[in-house]
């Protein structure tokens, strides 16, 4: 293979000079025009490229498919756009040019080197040439680390095309800063330049191909950045440690204990530490006690119980109320097989392929969720692939490799689904391709295509499920960081692609294979992150708040769920409203948002058929209305059978009754100061008006930010 | 001494209370006095100090109401007719007869222009000025103004009435910034604010109590972390509008009278509108009223002039938009109220050229109309123009990123202006937008 400098510009150049020596190269249709035409934004989604085209020219988007774009160009509208006689009046050059109108204005200058190629290749007689198509795109440096000069780095596109030539594309790649407040790109040559610390994205785009490129800015520090990996750190904090030290970043503390044991206790269970839980622990001695600690909680019922919501969050699972049957064996199944701790490709391989009578059998209402073969396939890619593929059902996919083929291709795989209560799988079914018209091929995105209809299911999910498909473990080992540390090492759990590249790509490689090795064991992954350094920071900074949560250098404050939420009021107050009710369950057992709650509806919950992933609770002005006249608090608070109306009952003393729930609330003891002005003030009144003063003052522990977030 | 505020902490409760009371009787007179008002810049041409968003959701037909055509084949004119109005040369589609009697106070433009054509992304792309795709989430309209409202008032500074869409949301701003939709219908009899009034047990002395309490706690949580606000200022909102009867009355419609109530028809968007009316008067800065319904592909006759089938009045979109919108327009102009209120009436597009065979039109962003009046904008003229079957912009296309650019200036609110996202990032409010001159 060789690196010829290939470009036409510098061959065009020179060309003139010796034209009548040395033959002029063809110029070639699908690997220079085309992607001239992406470098101009001629086959962009808001010019030509739409899926309905513009002004009567359609091009394919981002030059995807060349074949179509060779067609629109040189065949249709009669011709006129190449006019291999008068070369500047074909439209192709005319418009771009702004010599006759054209909507999207002049997008080219006469002199330069697009023109001076569009010119040549009409002269050539406007040829389709090798077909030849673009194998790989690299873009040098792809990951740079800036010094503290900071000069600007220059770019080098290089793409590797099917026959084996790799040519340097530069002048044809668009660079794009992802945020152009941090990197600016410099024009002529190409460079990159950093404006502020921190580790930024551009994006290169040559032809119908995107690759990110990361470009590094440590931060300014005083303080001399101790590297504190220890010998015996664990691959996760490794992996963040050095990441922290690249960036010059200086790390917080590890939380005290019962810091500690609040966020872990909320990660695993979904519920507070009880005040005797919390005093065990903090009495107790001996380095392994956390690490205990979070072994007993993954083996608890209470583990089970909490993550099975959290599957059912991820599976999008949703009853309807014709049909609570559906969704009540759903969720027994979940809760089984989180307490028979099922393997998960193994759970994954029932929600793919089980049949059957869906009141009964509950993980046949995977299949459900989705109301057709499309639909079917984004649930899939969403959930089980982290990738969201809608964008390629109407064109191909702008921002990742998928093409319509992939997405209608998947859809068929599970075109013979019958989605009734009865869910079987019928003899035929098929999904049409829009781009083609026709039955769509069975496909395995971006893979390959499955023939055999039949067979088609089995194999996707033999596919799926294989120890090598890394997109698979890496999707769920990403949710299960997520949900610990607050932000996936993707961002956004669902939003994998080339251009959202992961802030630790090593780690996350590690965490995957491992969960792998160890038989796709949920307790295994998250018994690694709950043991690292990394899980067991201090939230307190005072300066770098972001970067520091961003780098894993702090840790992040978590919205509590609404459900974990109610949950900890109700076992604050002592349960009182629920109490009343026998059969009545905590909150986190209802895995069906369906479930009729105005309290969850107030805090906020997310009705789950629509794509909000990080659902925290409510915010704004109507949530603090509720909280300050509404049910909520004050109902709970007043109820006669709830903890404070009983604490008063047995005349506890207003200090024993502020420590007790201050470490119901807070995992902690006021401090000296806090103590004492409340005591104080509580003294001064008349009995009856305690009462009301206790009441009030429950009320300010639960409203406050830091009874509603993990952090 | 208390250990917040080093105040001896007797005099701290007291202090606290007559602080309470001051801000329940200082500020109910000062509300109505001293409006809020935008901080202005120099290179900003705005006068008007509030806007009223009349947010016809689905996409309204600009065929069927501002830009309604002539002599072209009836599955492009669709089952109305176009009629004059009190501005020589304007016509508008006949549903709205009223709107025609107030044309001369309108500028209509006909060549708005996008290229998305789904509703979530365009309503991003109208509401915010910005195309939805990049990692930042754009404030809408609202939220920039409640963002750059310098406001005593304890209404909020941005309201839906009665919900909003989530592309009204605040984006990076957060939930500060974000809409108050008071979730009720105003057209009916019993329509209050949910959690306006006291909980049973409660009054004012302990919400004051509950209030200084919740300080105590949150400022020794931040005192740890750092950070330096005390009270969650959405919490500090609520109680204050809790403890402001003269605030709370804003909703209470009853005070209309019954004439003004008629006026703006007896459904929910006309009562919405007369409500937010009453909110901008006491200086609330942008109120937002959605009509829900445009999406308009099935039978026009029915959807947007009758309402039901065999309707003798026409109860549908158009009929009722018309009513509500020309009352407020005349409400705001006769009160001398017009000149500093900007409304806006919009959807996210228009609809296509040709009738569908379901009667009804389907989903057309590449030219719409929508119509400004008020606050300082020059009534009586069309801006820009649709081409002989409102197909495409055939004079001066403007895209959303200008009509929002021309919202900000003309609200007094610099669009190039920067706003700053949490995790320090600066963003221009508005991007790529240019000010349509012919609007003032």
């Amino acid at each position: 293979m060789t690196l010829s400098v290939w470009l036409m510009v510098s061959a065009l150049l020179v060309s003139e000079a010796e034209s009548s020596s040395s033959p002029p190269t063809m110029v070639d249709f699908d690997s220079q025009i085309v992607p001239l035409l992406t470098h101009a934004g001629c086959n962009a989604g808001a010019c030509h490229g739409a899926a309905a085209g513009r002004g009567g020219f359609q091009l394919s988007l981002f030059g995807s498919d060349p074949k179509s774009d060779y067609e629109a160009i040189v065949k249709f509208a009669e011709g006129r756009r190449v006019n291999l006689v008068g070369v500047t009046k074909s439209l192709v050059i005319a418009k771009p040019l702004g010599l006759l109108d054209h909507g999207g204005g002049e997008v080219l200058e006469e002199g330069s080197s697009s023109v001076l190629v569009l010119r040549r290749w009409l002269q050539q007689g406007a040829k389709r040439g090798s077909q030849r198509q673009l194998r790989e795109l690299r873009v040098e440096p792809s990951e740079s680390i800036a010094t503290t000069s900071n000069q600007p780095k220059t770019l080098r596109a290089i793409a590797t095309f099917s026959d084996g030539e790799e040519a340097d594309v530069t002048e044809w790649t668009v660079f794009r800063s992802d945020d152009p407040a941090s990197v600016e790109i410099l024009q002529g040559p190409a460079r990159a330049h950093c404006l502020r610390p921190g580790k930024h994205l551009i994006m290169a785009r040559f032809w119908n191909r995107v690759v990110p490129v990361s470009l590094l800015l440590p931060y300014d520090s005083n303080q001399d950045m101790p590297h504190r990996v220890s010998p015996s750190a664990s691959f996760v904090d490794v992996e963040i440690d050095s990441q922290l030290s690249k960036l010059n970043l200086a790390a917080n503390d590890l939380a005290d204990d019962a810091t500690f044991l609040r966020r872990l206790r909320l990660d695993l269970t979904g519920r507070l530490p009880s005040p005797e839980e919390l005093q065990l622990f903090l009495a107790e001695t001996g380095a392994g006690k956390r690490a205990q600690k979070v072994d007993a909680l993954l083996e608890s019922d209470e583990f089970s119980s909490f993550w099975a919501l959290r599957l059912a969050r991820w599976f999008k699972l949703r009853g309807s109320p014709e049909e609570p049957q559906a969704a009540r064996a759903y969720s027994d199944w979940i809760v089984r097989s989180m307490e028979s701790r099922r393997p998960y490709n193994e759970m994954v391989r029932e929600l793919l392929t089980s049949t059957g009578d869906s009141h009964v059998n509950g993980a046949t209402n995977f299949t459900r969720t989705a109301g057709d073969a499309r639909q079917h396939a984004e649930l899939v890619s969403s959930v089980l692939l982290g990738t969201r593929i809608q964008c390629a059902n109407c064109h191909n996919h702008p921002f990742a490799a998928w093409t319509q083929d992939d997405y209608h291709g998947l859809a068929a795989i599970f075109a013979r689904f019958d989605r009734t209560r009865m869910v079987s799988l019928k003899k035929q079914g098929s999904v049409t391709n829009v781009r083609t018209g026709e039955s769509a091929v069975p496909r395995i995105p971006g893979v390959r295509n499955l023939e055999d209809a039949e067979s088609a299911l089995d194999t996707f999910t033999q596919w799926m499920l294989d120890k090598d498909n890394s997109h698979f473990s890496k999707a769920i080992v990403n949710r299960l960081w997520d949900a610990m540390m607050g932000r996936g090492l993707v961002a956004g759990i669902d939003d994998f692609r080339e251009t959202n590249p992961p802030s630790h790509p090593q780690l996350l490689d590690r965490l995957a294979t491992d969960f792998v090795e160890q038989g796709y064991n949920l307790r295994h992954s998250l018994r690694i992150i709950a043991t690292s350094d990394a899980y067991a920071r201090s939230s307190n900074h005072q300066s770098q708040k972001n970067e520091l949560e961003q780098w894993y250098g702090a840790s992040t404050s978590k919205s509590l769920l609404p459900e974990v939420l109610l949950d900890a009021i109700e076992d604050v107050l002592g349960a009182s409203v629920a109490n009343h009710d026998e059969t009545r369950q905590r909150a986190i057992t209802w895995l069906d948002p369906a479930h009729v709650s105005p309290d969850l509806d107030a805090l906020g919950r997310c009705s789950r058929s629509e794509a909000c992933q990080s659902q925290g609770q409510q915010q704004g002005l109507a949530a603090k209305l509720h909280a300050i006249n509404g049910d909520l608090f004050n109902k709970r608070i007043a109820d006669k059978g709830g903890r404070l109306q009983n604490y008063l009952r047995v005349s506890m003393s207003p200090r024993q009754i502020i420590e007790d729930f201050y470490l119901r609330a807070m995992a902690k003891h006021p401090n000296e100061e806090q103590r004492s002005t409340w005591l104080s003030e509580l003294n001064a009144l008349p009995k009856e008006e305690q009462v009301r003063w206790l009441e009030d003052f429950v009320w300010a522990l639960l409203s406050s930010q830091e009874f509603s977030t993990n952090r | 001494m208390d250990y917040l505020s080093g105040l001896p902490k007797q005099t701290l409760r007291r202090d606290f209370l007559r602080i309470g009371s001051l801000v329940s009787m200082g500020l109910g007179s000062q509300l109505f006095t001293a409006r809020s008002s935008i901080a202005k810049t120099s290179s900003t041409r705005g006068k008007a100090r509030s806007c009223i968003l009349l947010w016809l959701d689905g996409g309204p037909s600009h065929l069927e109401t501002f830009d309604p055509k002539r002599d072209v084949p009836e599955e492009v004119r669709g089952p109305f007719q176009p009629i004059a109005t009190v501005v020589p040369g304007i016509e508008l589609s006949e549903l709205l007869p009223l709107t025609a009697r107030i044309t001369d106070k309108l500028a209509i433009v006909r060549s708005m222009t996008s290229p998305l054509g789904e509703h979530g992304i365009a309503n991003q792309y109208m509401l915010s000025g910005y195309q939805p795709g990049s990692p930042v989430a754009y404030p809408s309209i609202g939220s920039v103004v409640a963002h750059r409202r310098q406001s005593t008032s304890p209404l909020p500074s941005y309201i839906t009435v009665p919900d909003a869409r989530s592309s009204m949301g605040p984006g990076f701003l957060g939930a500060n910034y974000g809409p108050f939709s008071i979730a009720g219908d105003p057209a009916k009899s019993d329509f209050q604010v949910k959690d306006f009034d006291y909980y049973p047990g409660l009054d004012e002395d302990r919400l004051n109590r509950r209030r200084q309490f919740l300080q105590n706690i949150e400022a020794t949580d931040r005192a740890l972390s750092g950070d330096k606000v005390t009270l969650d200022p959405m919490f500090e909102q609520a109680f204050r509008l809790i403890s402001t009867p003269e605030a709370k009355r804003a909703f209470h419609l009853g005070e209309e009278s019954d004439a003004t109530r008629g006026r703006y028809g007896p459904r929910t968007f006309g009562q919405s509108c007369l409500l937010a009316r009453r909110l901008i008067e006491r200086g609330v800065g942008l109120v937002s009223v959605l009509q829900t319904g445009w999406d308009t592909h099935q039978n026009l006759v029915l959807s947007l002039r009758d309402g039901f089938s065999g309707a003798k009045v026409g109860v549908g979109l158009v009929p009722t938009f018309d009513q509500a919108f020309s009352a407020l327009i005349d409400d705001l102009h006769q009160r001398r109220l017009l000149d500093e209120t900007l409304v806006i009436a919009m959807g996210e597009f228009g609809r296509t050229p040709k009738l569908n065979t379901s009667g009804g039109r389907d989903h057309w962003p590449r030219v719409f109309s929508v119509v400004l009046a008020g606050g300082g904008v020059r009534g009586g003229q069309v801006i820009g123009a649709s081409d002989r079957i409102g197909e495409s912009p055939s004079e001066r296309p403007i895209t959303p990123a200008d009509l929002v650019n021309t919202i900000y200036s003309l609200l007094g609110i610099d669009p190039d202006g920067e706003l700053v996202t949490p995790d320090g990032r600066p963003i221009r409010i508005n991007q790529g937008g240019q000010f349509i001159s012919e609007m003032v």
